[in-house]
């Protein structure tokens, strides 16, 4: 059973080296990791993939994303309804994030048939939860909580990360399953959700023709 | 004074939780407010009153926290919301739960040696802690003030950096 942390940022985005929190990875629990703009490595025994993430919202940039890193994971920060749908079409786009930052609309039960049928992940980030108060925290766990009703009747596949920029950031798998409780994801759930990503790793390595 | 019946008092968790970075200062009452403070804002003054947390006691980088029976699980999600104390970033991890502090304290680890060292980069010098597992927890000083850098030894070969002990070996 593969378990996967999506989206760290080692140094220098973050105050802690790649090892470093690879380190703290296997101790957390973590057998994977997603480095955000770091090469492929184990360290450890933490196998580290690489992760890219694009948070300008235009297709062209992320067509220049997905030409410029054929063996990366690649993660798109969500958009309006249009946008993802396009998304969800696009063949290398691996995860959808910041999707509780998009309006309510942005990803309704189409794009969510969508997701399921060309194995598209949502991204939660678990960092929203941790660094966010009040007003702010209530509304990542309200869609949160709404996009779990969507993957329960739909399907498709959620994946779980810390996004850590510091080791103090990096949570354990035990912790994950009792923050994701707060918007009632279970525990099986979290299991599944945690390792999402290397079946989207192995797609990846296939080789693709990009439009 | 008569006390309350082994029936009526209510019954009791502890939950040992150990603090990354190990050598952060910090009294029981700052902690106590952090992890009330977590309760508070996730799950609201009601549920808080019902896990009725308290921090009992510090021991280097473990604090022993306790609460109602039936509410270890808010307590420990409150305990991993945690993110910092007086600005200063940490963690808190719990680690286990029991009936008994006795129980707990046996799971208490001695304190990680670790060795003060002096690191150059790019001809700075910087201090730091190594530990015997090979980790370093760099203290990096510049005009803005000073900041922790968490690597690992083999780093030190990527930035070129040489480690001296205090006794200069």
């Amino acid at each position: 059973m593969t378990v996967t942390d999506v989206f760290i940022h080692p140094f220098p985005e973050g105050d802690s080296t790649l090892q470093r929190m690879a380190l703290t990875a296997r101790e957390c629990g973590f057998d994977t990791l997603i480095a955000v703009h770091h090469h492929p490595c184990e360290y450890h025994g933490v196998r580290i993939l690489q992760g890219i993430l694009v948070n300008e919202g235009t297709m062209k940039t992320v067509m220049s994303a997905i030409r410029q890193n054929r063996r990366a994971i690649i993660g798109v920060a969500a958009g309006d309804a249009n946008f993802n749908r396009n998304l969800l079409k696009t063949q290398g786009v691996h995860l959808i994030t910041d999707l509780h930052r998009s309006q309510r609309n942005a990803f309704d039960q189409v794009s969510a048939k969508l997701a399921a049928g060309r194995r598209v992940a949502i991204h939660l980030d678990i960092s929203q939860i941790i660094s966010c108060r009040g007003h702010s925290r209530q509304k990542v766990l309200t869609r949160y909580a709404e996009l779990l009703t969507l993957q329960r009747k739909f399907g498709f596949s959620f994946a779980i990360g810390s996004g850590a920029r510091s080791i103090l950031g990096q949570r354990s798998v035990r912790e994950i399953i009792l923050l994701t409780a707060l918007f009632g994801m279970t525990k099986e759930e979290t299991i599944d959700a945690l390792g999402t990503v290397p079946e989207l790793y192995q797609d990846t390595s296939l080789p693709r023709v990009v439009v | 004074m008569k006390h309350l019946s082994p029936t009526l008092r209510e019954n009791r968790r502890y939950v040992l939780a150990r603090i990354t970075p190990p050598d952060f200062e910090s009294d029981t009452r700052e902690l106590y407010y952090a992890v009330s403070d977590s309760i508070t804002s996730l799950y609201g003054d009601c549920i808080a009153a019902e896990v009725h947390a308290a921090t009992i006691l510090r021991e280097g980088e473990y604090v022993i926290v306790r609460c109602r029976r039936g509410r270890e699980t808010e307590l420990c999600s409150a305990i991993a919301a945690i993110r910092s104390i007086n600005g200063t970033q940490i963690r808190i991890t719990a680690i286990a739960t029991s009936g008994t502090i006795a129980a707990l304290r046996k799971k208490i680890r001695p304190k990680e040696a670790a060795t003060a060292i002096t690191c150059t980069i790019d001809a700075e010098e910087q201090s730091g802690l190594l530990y015997a597992d090979g980790k370093i927890d760099l203290i990096r000083r510049d005009m803005k003030g000073q900041e922790l850098v968490y690597l690992t030894k083999d780093d030190m070969e990527k930035f070129h950096a040489t480690t001296t002990k205090p006794d200069g070996i």
